[in-house]
């Protein structure tokens, strides 16, 4: 009487959440400067889930969450000025996002990417962040396999192009010690988070 | 435009990927999970198309419960930490740690406690002598509060990975019992008869 079935939308969400908070959260979090943020836009993204949940697709939800998940962000970022301007008044100090240990975020991998415009960042951090095929980015951003692959091969021969470039500044970052490769290029520090696009 | 030689950039974009899946904060996952098991709470209570059957305000009882669900929740009381490999977070104590109650996946209970039992509209020792679909007719052997003589109460179609598990009533069984308004409470705070329980429920509401 009381305990739901295994077709129960509880119990699917339950399902749904349990296999995919991580990779969901993780999303957020390479998207976002503050873990807050990040843990808005999950919880916001699996209410939404949790809401929809009979429009999720069965066979592959990840792609259907990461697409929810890409218009909170948007939303989001949208909100951030007058939520930071909030969060100066009410003297809310915030957590940044955790970095792996090791990364240097102005190396020139970061660089390239941050230099690169915000479509083809999204999709370059797709395919290698949330390794995601090209069927599957498709269903992220409401387009075809087709226009993905094109998209693709475009921004990762602009990567590489930008790759090799910012390399060539670190090393001239190492032969001037007084100038960083933020210097070189002027970048903010993780400008490659940028909204979802 | 030119295809930088050596490695695919790709790979090395992936390789400076700043945060991997399984190295999410575990403590953010709980947030996370709490977060969401208010709107659901909410969801369910504001979607009951169970009609109150003996008071009013049946289904405002049943708001101040997922207020209270999600009140444990903010104040942290034994919530505990997600399981490892990203399982579902329990917020309320184990079996082990808490015979009364049951629930797993993203069940949010109050913290058992006979303590809390005068806070609940209905708290009674009954025998069930009926069950039709999900309405659950009691005789009250006991009445701690606000069950009379003879009650009929609803047992909602909760999800045990959400609210806990509940009894299942068969007719002749003996429960110990708390309802807000027409609904029964999960999350431990119904539970098949014990002596040992009675005695615990009893001494919630003695002086």
């Amino acid at each position: 009487m009381t305990s739901s079935t295994a077709s129960s939308p509880l119990a699917r969400f339950n399902a749904l959440f349990t296999e995919h908070q991580r990779p969901v959260l993780a999303y957020a979090m390479r998207r976002t400067h503050t873990l807050a943020d990040a843990e808005d836009v999950a919880a916001e993204t699996f209410t939404i889930a949790w809401r929809k949940i009979g429009a999720i697709p069965v066979e592959e939800p990840l792609p259907w969450l990461y697409a929810v998940a890409r218009r909170v962000l948007a939303n989001h970022h949208r909100g951030n000025g007058r939520r930071e301007r909030l969060a100066s008044l009410l003297r809310i100090e915030d957590v940044a996002t955790p970095m792996r240990a090791g990364e240097d975020l102005d190396g020139p991998t970061f660089l390239a990417l941050a230099s690169l415009s915000p479509a083809d960042q999204e999709l370059l951090r797709l395919v290698a962040w949330e390794e995601l095929g090209n069927q599957q980015i498709a269903a992220v951003l409401d387009i075809t396999p087709n226009a993905v692959a094109i998209r693709l091969y475009r921004a990762r021969a602009r990567f590489a192009d930008a790759l090799s470039r910012e390399s060539r500044d670190d090393d001239l970052k190492y032969l001037d010690p007084s100038r960083t490769s933020a210097d070189v290029k002027g970048t903010k520090r993780a400008a490659w988070k940028g909204a979802a696009k | 435009m030119s295809m930088a030689n050596g490695p695919d950039p790709i790979d090395r974009l992936g390789a400076a990927n700043p945060t991997r899946a399984d190295e999410v904060p575990d403590a953010s996952l709980a947030r996370v999970s709490a977060r969401i098991q208010e709107h659901i709470v909410t969801d369910i209570q504001n979607t009951s198309t169970i009609a109150p059957r003996r008071r009013p305000f049946a289904l405002l009882g049943g708001l101040a419960l997922a207020g209270a669900l999600a009140l444990a929740i903010a104040l942290g009381s034994n919530f505990g930490a997600p399981a490892p490999g990203g399982a579902p977070i329990a917020a309320n104590p184990s079996p082990s740690e808490n015979p009364a109650a049951g629930g797993g996946g993203l069940a949010s209970c109050l913290v058992y406690d006979p303590a809390n039992l005068p806070t609940f509209d209905i708290v009674f020792d009954g025998t069930v002598t009926a069950v039709d679909g999900d309405q659950v007719t009691f005789d009250v052997n006991e009445d701690w509060k606000g069950a009379g003589d003879s009650i009929t109460l609803t047992a909602p179609d909760t999800d045990v990975a959400l609210l806990g598990e509940m009894p299942d009533f068969a007719v002749g069984g003996r429960y110990l019992v708390t309802a807000a308004g027409s609904n029964i409470n999960a999350c431990g705070y119904t539970l098949d008869y014990s002596a040992d329980e009675a005695a615990k429920w009893a001494a919630a509401f003695a002086g």
